[in-house]
């Protein structure tokens, strides 16, 4: 309970930082989704379904505080935390520390394009120009963040060390 | 079959009502829910709007700062560059009108002796310029060529209290010598009481001296007042020229002659 306490304050802290304070991140107007490194944190240490919850929670917050479609942040937020802890589960050994930046990178990347998807729905904007220009630079700027935080708090992933299961994700996920 | 797809419905579920969500953004009950919260957030994200705005008016004013101590900068330039082009442009109307052949010469500082009071040229022999050559703005005489080398030469100004410049006044037609009073002044001496002069009558060279020609402004009468003795006048002069302010001069190759 503590710890479902403490993992809710953390995600509202940066949920605060990501739709109040997301302008200061803001490198030429793009900004890294903090929210959806937290989320496959979550999902990383405790599984697909804690993921998948969080995904659709923080996801509708996300969506509350913002301007676009209410649900879309939660689709894929939720969609990306499930498969990527699909992935996992079917894994013996936890990710090497830089693979982090490309599962970062591309998981931010899906997210945005099911985003984007319905970003553009009924706009005559290019989608081809919204992917180099927003889609792509975003995915790579959370996928650096992402590693960073990655490397701080997860010092089992370092060097890719083989861990049992139930040290870095949950034994009912299978 | 169900088997296999059990763990997914959990994802299919969410995805489920995540898309019902989307469809729900046209209804008025949620559009006004989330305006009551983006006003909210809003309201609570203002110190941290405020706070990103100061920074950024900041350094803007910073910029800001830089761009006009810059602008400054290149006004100053420009205007100076306005004057020295009004100023050439008279000394060229001048050399273009002037009867004489002129040599121009820029002033590069104070003449090197202590006991002259005058300034250096950057012309000298190898211009042209010789000892006893007149030197002269638009506004009137300046001096004589004292001392010549090779690229640059000495002229006694008329304000030196060891010059003396043959005047005359120029309304009367009646002559005098011009000297300095030795604190910057210049006065007209030899001018009988006949004479009827009066403050503001313009002095000009007589070309009587062998070094300035005939008709050049020396300065206007300042005072008259009958000098010791009372046979002469005691007049003082306010020069023509600024001596103080000379950045050019013209070199008068040709000399006027004697008489």
């Amino acid at each position: 309970m503590v710890s479902i306490l403490r993992l809710l304050l953390i995600g509202s802290l940066l949920l605060f930082i990501q739709v109040g304070a997301g302008r200061l991140l803001d490198i030429s107007g793009v900004r890294p989704d903090l929210l959806l490194v937290f989320i496959l944190s979550i999902t990383f240490k405790r599984g697909r379904y804690f993921g998948l919850a969080a995904g659709f929670l923080f996801g509708v917050a996300q969506d509350l505080f913002t301007i676009g479609f209410l649900g879309v942040n939660a689709l894929s937020k939720s969609t990306v935390a499930f498969w990527f802890g699909t992935w996992l589960a079917h894994r013996e050994s936890a990710p090497r520390a830089l693979n982090w930046l490309v599962l970062f990178t591309l998981c931010t990347f899906i997210q945005e394009v099911i985003t984007g998807f319905f970003f553009l729905l009924g706009t005559d904007r290019n989608f081809g120009n919204y992917l180099v220009g927003t889609i792509l630079p975003t995915a790579v700027y959370t996928g650096l963040l992402g590693f960073l935080w990655v490397l701080i708090p997860f010092k089992s992933v370092k060097g890719g060390k083989t861990l049992p299961r139930s040290k870095w994700k949950s034994t009912r996920d299978i | 079959m169900f088997g296999v797809l059990r763990p997914y419905l959990p994802w299919v579920a969410i995805s489920i009502l995540s898309i019902a969500l989307i469809f729900t953004n046209r209804n008025p009950q949620v559009q006004a829910l989330r305006s009551d919260i983006t006003d909210f957030a809003e309201f609570a994200f203002q110190p941290i709007y405020k706070l990103h705005e100061a920074v950024r008016l900041w350094d803007e004013n910073r910029r800001l700062r830089e761009i006009a101590a810059r602008m400054s900068l290149r006004s100053a330039q420009l205007e100076e560059g306005l004057r020295e082009n009004i100023r050439l442009r008279e000394m060229l109307n001048f050399a273009r009108n002037s009867p004489y052949r002129l040599i121009a010469a820029e002033v590069i500082g104070v003449a090197p002796d202590p006991a002259v009071r005058g300034l250096l040229i950057d012309r000298g022999s190898d211009d042209g310029v010789e000892v006893n050559m007149a030197a002269v703005t638009v506004q009137g005489g300046v001096g004589r060529v004292y001392r010549v080398g090779g690229s640059t030469a000495a002229v006694q100004l008329l304000v030196d209290p060891h010059l003396g410049v043959a005047g005359r006044l120029a309304e009367i037609r009646e002559n005098g010598i011009v000297h300095s009073t030795g604190r910057g002044w210049l006065r007209l001496d030899g001018v009988p009481v006949s004479a009827e002069v009066a403050a503001g009558d313009v002095v000009i060279t007589s070309g009587q001296g062998g070094i300035f020609p005939q008709g050049l402004k020396i300065g206007t009468v300042k005072t008259v007042k009958p000098a010791d003795g009372g046979w002469l006048w005691e007049i003082t002069l306010d020069a023509a020229v600024d001596f103080n302010r000379l950045e050019e001069v013209f070199i008068i190759r040709d000399r006027p002659p004697d008489g």
